[in-house]
């Protein structure tokens, strides 16, 4: 029986991913922050003693990617100390044009490409199984044809994996979906050990064995992910269940902020819920706003985001899910002390952006050549108005 | 606002001035040019607008020219429900005092009490309207008052708008909010609604980016497409090499069954380069036998010769000695016929001497024959001519005899003629006479030229007379008969044919001379004859003398006769054919000597030729036979026949070897080995070259993917796909604004214009009340929507604004403010303020005016600045306040 085995469990680096919603300021932090977790997921392994970083797939974000990325890349790897294996995954396939055969990923120190299908040998009584993408469309289930024939002989095993699980997908077309139930009966079987899966980006266990995981990607890469950020380290003796520890590492939050507007105090809140998140500057938030806000309300909406705007990484509105309403209140723009023929082009105006919404009734008044604008117009205009008209500084 | 209490300390010309002014109606100050009315005015807006600090040319400008005072203004205004005192100092010291009354007491200085005013001017002045009423010196005639909130307010309320007039600052605000509108809108677009520069510069960026991003995903779609271009070609590569590698084998075997073929090629070319040698020895041998053979003939037929040469030699010895023998006969028979022949020569000379002599005699008789003739000739000639001499008719007398004859019978025939003719027919022989002759019987004419008697005999005797013509005539022929009768007389003959016949004697007289003379000169000249004659006897008596004992009879004497000619001159012709014949066979000696001997010459010839050919000859056979018994030693002729039998015999062996090796190839050759193995290696060939194509496009792609994956092109799209997204957003918010701008102002214009629309109407109905007043019943105006004039009707004359006099112009011009003024209400209102405004109006328009200016005020405020009386002198409430310096 072979000694005991440790190991980190890593994947979907996305390497010189670029998000697009982040501005000139945001982007370079968040590409050095995807870095530093490369580099802490290192000392990580040094720390706990890992014999080795296994990165499932999708190192880098493209075959494409830049030669500055892929030399930061290799440098904070070789950081560490540890030796690391890398497995193509959809995003970099081992095809023709892969930055992984590339001269300077091949003679970076401590760094394996598992650039075969079947067992690699770490050491005498361990093997990484690789199941390597060579090109993005495979027609079959790698990780089968990777682990197919491996006898239950003692030997410690570690399949490294890239993909959709069949059991988590629900894309039945996807002829490389891995088929979950095998992989669970060679574990059972102790013809394997250990599944490590890249793809997922939230850090996701699977199936029931315990042993088959997604290590989610180690910096945030999208407001959907659910549980990202994380690295596995992992224990294996061959007898006992996997000991598999999440371990966070990344620094950047992509949180969701969901809320209903429809007052002074529902703004408030919000103001509050935002105020209230850590490290903004690492922080992008996506907003999903409904409700209706007078125009005074909206004019403090704006300015707030403005505010927040320059505290964090990045808020942007997810349009999908915003629906936010804004409505002049009845007194609102008779406040603004226009008078005569004003008052019309208000009503007008007001008529128009309500119609979006005809629950919310706006103001009655003579209908305009104007009917056929855009009710979101027509509420633009209502805040310019609103705006030029000195509402907002007089409220 | 309502203007109280104004002061003026060195303002401009002014060094101190104080106003008071009553709260409504006209206010007149009059006073020469140049004394300060405009300066009042000048003076309120420099102390609500100008801070005490200003140091704009403008305020620079006001200060007194020739003291160096600070400029002071104070004025005492009320305004909505604000009532204060307000004061500046500019220039030195400069200062700000405010004092407000009402509503509440207020007091404030510098800064504060500027901003404090501007506060209170901001919510109860209009500020439109305070610059609409007042018509300047100078300044255009505008008439338009549109700017006004409070005149808008006023006229709403007039028109029956839904707000209330009373809010006086509420219009105001709705014409500075479409000001700040339109200025918003401005930003993003021109008044025709295109984009501005700002706007579009960054719909051109997102293009230009969209652009950008296009392409940098076009070059990443490119890498994409190399990609399967190369897992494609990896593909092909394993595909070709299996196929390379079969072709390969199949050439091999081609080419193993091509090299058999090729060794067994070179085994037929080296049977035929052994055929073709043993030919040659073969050929060779048997040419040495031919050779061998060649020279024994060669050798036999010199012997033989040599043997002929000498038997002919022997031979033509023998007939030269012949020869020799025959020669010497020869010559003895020359020798014979030698002395043969000079007898005979000897005998012919004798006969021919004699010949000579013989014909010498004869001659000389000849020649005496000759001499008789010639003599005898000359005797006939003498004769001829004596008988001549006798006979006298010659020719001429005979031609004159027969003329004379002819005559006779003519004149007998004419005679005649002229006489009857008398036919007789005698019926019986001798009965009938006529003219005395009887007649037989017959019938017969007669002429009776004369008397004419027939008679029968007997019976009858008829005699024919004839007539007197017949007598002449008959004396013609008398006379001719006389002349006959002379002649004939002459000739001494009877008549005519007697004449004849003397003629005929007399030329056979003539022929006999001629005859005798023909006959003389036939024997010619005998001179030469008888020279001839004389030396032939001359030559006869000195032969004679010489040859006295040569036995020679032939030519002794003339009497020598002619036969003995002949047969002198026979025997010398025998003599000379005897001579003839000698010489002849003495010729055919020599001849035939001649001929021995050159025969024998030949033969001599012949013998030394023989001589030396048969040395030669000799020589040669003796070298040939030399030659082929050495030949001979060297290979004896059996050993060249076997070596000639052994040739052809490996010959024949070769052939065999050969056809048979030929035949196989031909059997062989039938396979197409060669074509086969060309078409395997064509095929291989191209495979390769697909192979090597295949490699060579990987090499390439390899290359094209590692150059492109140091590019970063996923880096590059991002890159500019960031941006892309930035200024779509930026874009996308333009957008934005400038549709919620452009929606605002549009609404908001087509309601103030809406709303203008409405107060065209009443300010109408209040210009048109007031004009009456001033031009007369048939007054009307039009305005626009900017309630400016647009033209004034007179008389049932419209004519445009523009085309209006100077004077119709400015009186409009105080007529629209003092509308205004009477329609915005009094808490509203600000002074009307006409500044030197009725130059150009004539006295009875302006009494008019000053009617209408009584009607206006109050409840308005006034100020009329005016350099001497005029229009207030129609005003009669009005207050007058005199300038001067």
């Amino acid at each position: 029986m072979a000694p005991p085995l440790r190991f980190v469990h890593t994947a979907d680096w996305q390497l010189g991913m670029t998000r697009h919603f982040l501005d000139a300021d945001a982007q370079p932090r968040y590409t050095a922050a995807r870095t530093d977790a490369v580099r802490r997921t290192g000392q990580l392994a040094r720390e706990r003693g890992a014999e080795f970083v296994l990165v499932c797939g999708d190192v880098f974000e493209s075959n494409a990617v830049g030669p500055r990325v892929v030399a930061r890349a290799l440098e904070a790897l070789a950081d560490g100390g540890v030796p690391v294996y890398l497995l193509p995954g959809n995003h970099d396939p081992l095809d023709a044009s892969s930055v992984l055969r590339s001269p300077e990923v091949r003679s970076a120190p401590g760094v394996h490409v598992l650039d075969a299908p079947g067992p690699h040998e770490v050491r005498p009584g361990v093997e990484l199984v690789a199941a390597p993408w060579t090109s993005k469309r495979p027609l079959e289930d790698l990780v089968a044809r990777a682990v197919a024939g491996l006898p239950a002989d003692g030997t410690l095993r570690v399949v490294a994996g890239h993909g959709a699980v069949d059991a988590l997908s629900p894309d039945r077309d996807d002829p490389a979906r891995i088929a979950l139930a095998p992989l669970e009966e060679a574990l059972a079987a102790g013809r394997l050990h250990y599944v490590a899966l890249g793809d997922r980006h939230s850090t996701t266990r699977v199936g029931t064995s315990g042993a088959v995981w997604y290590a989610g990607t180690p910096e945030v890469t999208d407001r959907r992910e659910v549980d990202p950020g994380n690295v596995l380290v992992v224990e294996l003796d061959g007898s006992s269940p996997a000991r598999v520890e999440p371990v966070r590492v990344g620094t950047w939050a992509f949180p969701l902020v969901r809320a209903e507007l429809d007052s002074d105090e529902s703004l408030a809140a919000l103001r509050e819920r935002l105020t209230a998140l850590p490290a903004k500057d690492r922080t992008v938030v996506t907003l999903s706003l409904t409700g209706t806000l007078t125009l005074a309300q909206k004019a403090e909406l704006d300015d707030l985001l403005e505010a927040q705007r320059h505290l964090f990484a990045g808020v942007q509105e997810w349009e999908r899910h915003t629906d936010l309403v804004v409505l002049p209140a009845d007194a609102e723009l008779s406040d603004l002390g226009l008078g005569g023929w004003a008052d019309g082009a208000v009503a007008e105006l007001a008529e128009l952006a309500g119609r979006a919404d005809p629950g919310g009734g706006g103001g009655g008044g003579g209908g305009g050549t104007g009917a056929g604008a855009d009710p979101l117009v027509a509420r633009d205009a209502l805040a310019l108005l609103h705006r030029l008209a000195g509402g907002g500084s007089r409220a | 606002m309502k203007v109280h209490r104004l002061l003026l300390k060195d303002f401009r010309g002014v060094e101190h001035r104080e106003l008071h002014l009553p709260e409504a109606g006209v206010v007149v100050l009059e006073g020469a040019n140049e004394v300060g009315k405009t300066s009042v005015v000048e003076a309120l807006d420099m102390l609500l607008t100008e801070k005490h600090s200003s140091r704009k040319s403008s305020v620079l400008a006001v200060k007194p020219v020739h003291r160096d005072a600070p400029t002071c203004v104070e004025a005492e205004l009320s305004c909505g429900p604000y009532r204060f005192t307000y004061r500046k100092q500019w220039h030195s010291r400069p200062a700000t005092a405010l004092t407000v009354s009402a509503p509440r007491r207020e007091q404030l200085t510098g800064e504060e009490a500027h901003a404090r005013v501007l506060a209170i001017l901001a919510e109860t002045l209009d500020e439109g309207l305070w610059r609409a009423l007042r018509l300047l010196q100078g300044a255009p005639l505008d008439t338009s008052v549109a700017g006004s909130a409070a005149l808008a307010a006023a006229l709403d309320a007039a028109a029956g708008g839904s707000s209330g007039g009373d809010r006086g600052d509420g219009a105001d605000g709705a014409e500075d909010l479409l000001e700040r509108v339109a200025a918003r809108r401005a930003e993003f677009l021109t008044a025709s609604g295109r984009p501005t520069a700002r706007f579009r510069a960054c719909g051109e960026e997102l293009e230009r980016a969209v652009a950008e991003r296009d392409a940098a995903a076009r070059a990443l779609a490119e890498v994409a497409a190399d990609v399967e271009r190369h897992a494609a070609l990896v593909a092909e590569r394993a595909r070709l090499r299996e196929h390379r590698d079969r072709t390969a084998a199949e050439a091999d075997g081609q080419r193993a069954a091509v090299a058999a073929l090729e060794e067994l090629r070179t085994r037929v070319r080296a049977g035929d380069e052994v055929v073709a040698q043993r030919a040659r020895a073969a050929e060779e041998a048997r040419a040495a036998v031919e050779r061998r053979r060649e020279r024994a003939e060669d050798a036999a037929r010199r012997a033989g010769e040599l043997a002929r040469q000498e038997e002919q030699l022997v031979r033509l010895r023998a007939a030269e000695e012949e020869a020799a023998a025959l020669t010497a006969r020869l010559e003895e028979a020359r020798a014979a016929a030698g002395e043969d022949a000079d007898a005979a020569r000897t005998a012919w000379s004798r006969a021919r001497a004699a010949a000579r002599a013989a014909e010498d005699a004869e001659t000389l008789r000849r020649l005496a024959a000759r001499l008789a003739a010639h003599e005898a000739a000359e005797r006939d000639v003498a004769a001829a001519r004596a008988a001549l001499g006798g006979l006298l008719v010659g020719e001429a007398l005979l031609r004159r005899v027969e003329e004379a004859d002819e005559a006779v019978r003519v004149a007998r025939a004419a005679a005649e003629a002229a006489a009857p003719r008398v036919v007789v027919e005698a019926l019986a022989d001798g009965r009938v006479l006529l003219a005395g002759e009887v007649l037989p019987a017959g019938t017969r004419e007669a002429t009776a030229t004369g008397e004419l008697e027939v008679a029968v005999d007997g019976l009858v005797r008829v005699r024919v007379v004839p007539g007197g013509g017949a007598r002449d005539l008959a004396e013609t022929v008398a006379g001719a008969e006389r002349g006959l009768r002379a002649v004939l007389a002459e000739a001494g003959v009877a008549d005519a044919a007697a004449a004849r016949g003397a003629a005929a004697e007399r030329r056979a007289a003539e022929g006999a001379l001629a005859l005798a003379r023909q006959r003389h000169a036939a024997v010619g000249d005998v001179a030469q004859d008888r020279a001839e004659h004389e030396r032939l006897l001359a030559e006869r008596a000195t032969a004679g003398e010489d040859d006295g004992g040569d036995g020679d009879g032939g030519r002794d004497g003339s009497a020598a006769a002619p036969g003995d000619v002949g047969a002198a001159r026979e025997a010398e012709r025998a003599a000379r054919a005897a001579e003839e014949e000698a010489r002849g066979r003495l010729d055919g000696a020599r001849a035939a000597v001649a001929e021995a001997r050159a025969r024998r010459e030949g033969l001599a010839a012949g013998v030394r030729g023989g001589e030396a050919t048969l040395r030669v000859v000799a020589e040669e056979a003796e070298r040939a036979a030399g030659q082929l018994a050495r030949d001979r030693d060297g290979a004896p002729d059996e050993a060249l026949a076997e070596a000639a039998a052994a040739a052809a015999a490996a010959l024949e062996e070769a052939r065999a070897q050969l056809s048979g090796a030929r035949a196989e190839l031909d059997a062989r050759e039938r396979g197409a080995a060669d074509t086969l193995l060309a078409h395997a290696e064509a095929v291989l060939a191209r495979a390769d070259e697909d192979l090597r194509r295949t490699e060579a496009d990987l090499a390439t792609l390899t290359v094209r993917l590692e150059l492109v994956g140091r590019e970063g092109r996923q880096a590059a799209l991002d890159a500019v796909e960031t941006t892309v997204e930035a200024l779509a957003a930026e874009h996308a918010a333009l957008a934005r604004r400038a549709a919620a701008a452009d929606l605002l102002h549009e609404v908001l214009a087509r309601h103030r214009a809406a709303a203008r629309r409405r107060y065209v109407a009443p300010f109408r109905d209040k210009l048109r009340t007031l004009g009456r007043l001033v031009f007369g019943d048939t007054f009307d105006v039009e305005l626009d929507d900017d309630l400016r004039v647009a033209s004034r009707e007179l008389h049932g004359r419209t004519v445009r604004w523009e085309q209006l006099s100077t004077g119709a112009r400015e009186q409009l011009a105080v007529l629209v403010r003092l509308a205004c003024a009477s329609l915005v209400s009094p808490e509203d209102g600000v002074p009307v303020v006409l500044d030197d405004a009725l130059g150009h109006s004539d006295p009875e328009r302006l009494r008019r005016l000053g009617a209408v200016l009584g009607l206006v005020a109050p409840p308005a405020q006034v100020l009329v600045m005016a350099p001497g009386p005029g229009v207030h002198s129609s005003v009669p409430a009005a207050t007058v306040v005199r300038l001067s310096h």
